[in-house]
């Protein structure tokens, strides 16, 4: 069998684990195979994306990176959105960007993915994303962290602006909404309700990260701001994200905890925040979230309620 | 990797029992895009990357130096610099025992964003806290549009420490950190400042000196 390479389909370098993982996993890629041609012969069907519990369960399953930006176009609504406003896009380019905003977009693109390979070809089409996005969305305007978002997206949809465009809106406004704001008043919430779900379920690993001294703010807001994308690893934070379009904000909750659960043990462990924070920044060289399908299967396996989420939010929406 | 004595200062073989260990919180605010996060990679790992990512939230290491008998331990709480990121700041500089306010030389805006997180740090800081003012890029002087004696001179009226550093060419990197380093307190019970820890909806706790034998 051939080695794995060492640059993924999406063109990042891999890391040792990964390389690693790869080689202990065969069965791994059979999955994959399989899982490719299940929804090839769906994508041949007359109406393949058609709402359903069956393409719930399929993309819970993980969308094969050829149909990811069809699928995510549909799932999220943004499909319908662009034969409403078929040139809502162009037209932005018709104004003046602001110079100040421009400017803060033009510092963080030549270091959003610097080692990604294929990265290059995509800088003028992120700088144009982001700038047409901030216009269109004057109130979120610029947050850094977008720019790991509107580039993830690009490389999924191989360059096309304009399903970027739509693609960044439905995640900023719709699943994550208010947490890029000036005044980060979804992001403060929605951290204060992921506290309040560990405190219930894990307060033993609670009362640890309180004894060193580490809020979860701290290790959560890149969670909540990238949605993961530069925090999990490649193939698993587009995982999330395939959910994330079809099933929407339920799952950052359900994503956080399950990689708290996931650590949880290790948390206890630790003897330092030094410790702390290492294990953290792992993350996304730790096996047990490299296995996408064992780490998502995990995910739609824990017990959160959308009910439960939206009680915490409304005791928490007068913060700040 | 880490070289622990790389931070300069005196060697010291180990099991020396006159050593001492303290641990400090210093935390790096400053415009986005002024070097932050490359400083403290200097620092800690002696690497440089030229697009380094920008950092979302804040990033946490450590590195120690050297001075005489005394180890001093730097938990290094770097942040965002994006001016939407202001409003988590407080977390990050609470009970911090030490401060770097980073500006770029080539960037008049960074140097009068950094006098205000000099005077932020005045107000709400730890009374205490050490803060150091440091002018990165140095190694792009030729672009220069912060004059040194013009920021030296707003150090020395504020009590901050001074220098101009790059993390490209480490030149004062080290330095700053451990000039830093002498400046802060080493001695047992020097203060109930010592080695608090940032939390989130409690009250600062204390946890004993900063110092143990």
């Amino acid at each position: 069998m051939a080695q794995a390479s060492e640059i993924d389909e999406y063109g990042f370098k891999r890391c040792q684990e990964e390389m690693r993982f790869i080689e202990e996993n065969k069965d791994f890629f059979t999955k994959l195979t399989k899982q490719l041609m299940a929804w090839e012969a769906l994508n041949n069907r007359t109406n393949p994306f058609f709402k359903s519990t069956m393409l719930k369960n399929f993309i819970r399953k993980g969308v094969p990176l050829n149909l990811r930006k069809q699928v995510w176009l549909k799932m999220s609504g943004s499909q319908r959105l662009i034969q409403l406003h078929p040139n809502l896009y162009e037209d932005l380019f018709r104004n003046q960007f602001q110079k100040e905003i421009v400017d803060s977009i033009k510092i963080d693109i030549p270091r959003t993915f610097p080692d990604n390979i294929y990265f290059d070809k995509y800088k003028v089409s992120l700088y144009n994303v982001l700038s047409a996005f901030a216009s269109h969305n004057p109130i979120v305007s610029y947050c850094q962290g977008l720019n790991y978002i509107a580039g993830m997206i690009l490389i999924v949809c191989a360059g096309d602006e304009e399903a970027t465009f739509w693609l960044l809106k439905h995640l900023v406004e719709i699943v994550s909404p208010e947490y890029h704001t000036k005044t980060m008043k979804g992001l403060k919430r929605d951290i204060e309700v992921v506290t309040e779900l560990i405190k219930i379920r894990l307060p033993v690993v609670n009362e640890k990260m309180n004894e060193l001294g580490l809020p979860w703010i701290v290790i959560m807001t890149k969670w909540f701001i990238c949605l993961f994308a530069e925090v999990l690893p490649i193939e698993t934070s587009l995982r999330v994200w395939d959910a994330l379009f079809s099933e929407g904000y339920k799952i950052i909750f359900r994503t956080s905890l399950a990689i708290v659960l996931i650590l949880k043990d290790d948390i206890m462990k630790v003897e330092d925040i030094n410790e702390l924070a290492e294990l953290f920044r792992n993350i996304s060289k730790d096996v047990r979230f490299i296995n996408s399908h064992e780490f998502m299967k995990f995910v739609f396996s824990l017990k959160l309620k959308r009910r439960e989420i939206q009680v915490l939010r409304r005791n928490y929406s007068s913060i700040n | 990797m880490a070289n622990n004595q790389r931070g300069g200062g005196i060697q010291r073989p180990n099991g020396a029992t006159q050593n001492k260990i303290c641990q400090f919180k210093l935390v790096l605010l400053g415009e986005s895009a002024v070097g932050k996060s490359s400083l403290v990679l200097r620092f800690v790992k002696g690497q440089f990357h030229e697009y380094q990512e920008s950092t979302i939230g804040a990033a946490f290491l450590t590195q120690t130096v050297h001075i005489e008998e005394t180890a001093v331990k730097f938990e290094i709480w770097d942040t965002a610099g994006q001016e939407r990121y202001h409003s988590l700041a407080p977390m990050y500089y609470r009970g911090a025992q030490a401060a770097i306010v980073v500006y770029d030389i080539q960037n008049q805006d960074s140097f009068v964003r950094a006098q205000t997180w000099v005077k932020e740090l005045q107000r709400q800081a730890s009374p205490n806290i050490v803060i150091a003012l440091a002018g990165n890029k140095a190694d792009l002087a030729a672009s220069r549009a912060v004059d040194y004696e013009e920021a030296k001179q707003y150090a020395d009226e504020n009590g901050l420490l001074f220098m101009e550093t790059s993390a490209k060419t480490a030149v004062n990197v080290n330095e700053i950190f451990l000039a830093i380093a002498k400046k802060l307190p080493k001695n047992e019970g020097t203060g109930p400042q010592q080695n608090i820890r940032p939390s989130g909806n409690e009250t600062n706790r204390t946890s004993g000196n900063c110092c143990s034998k």
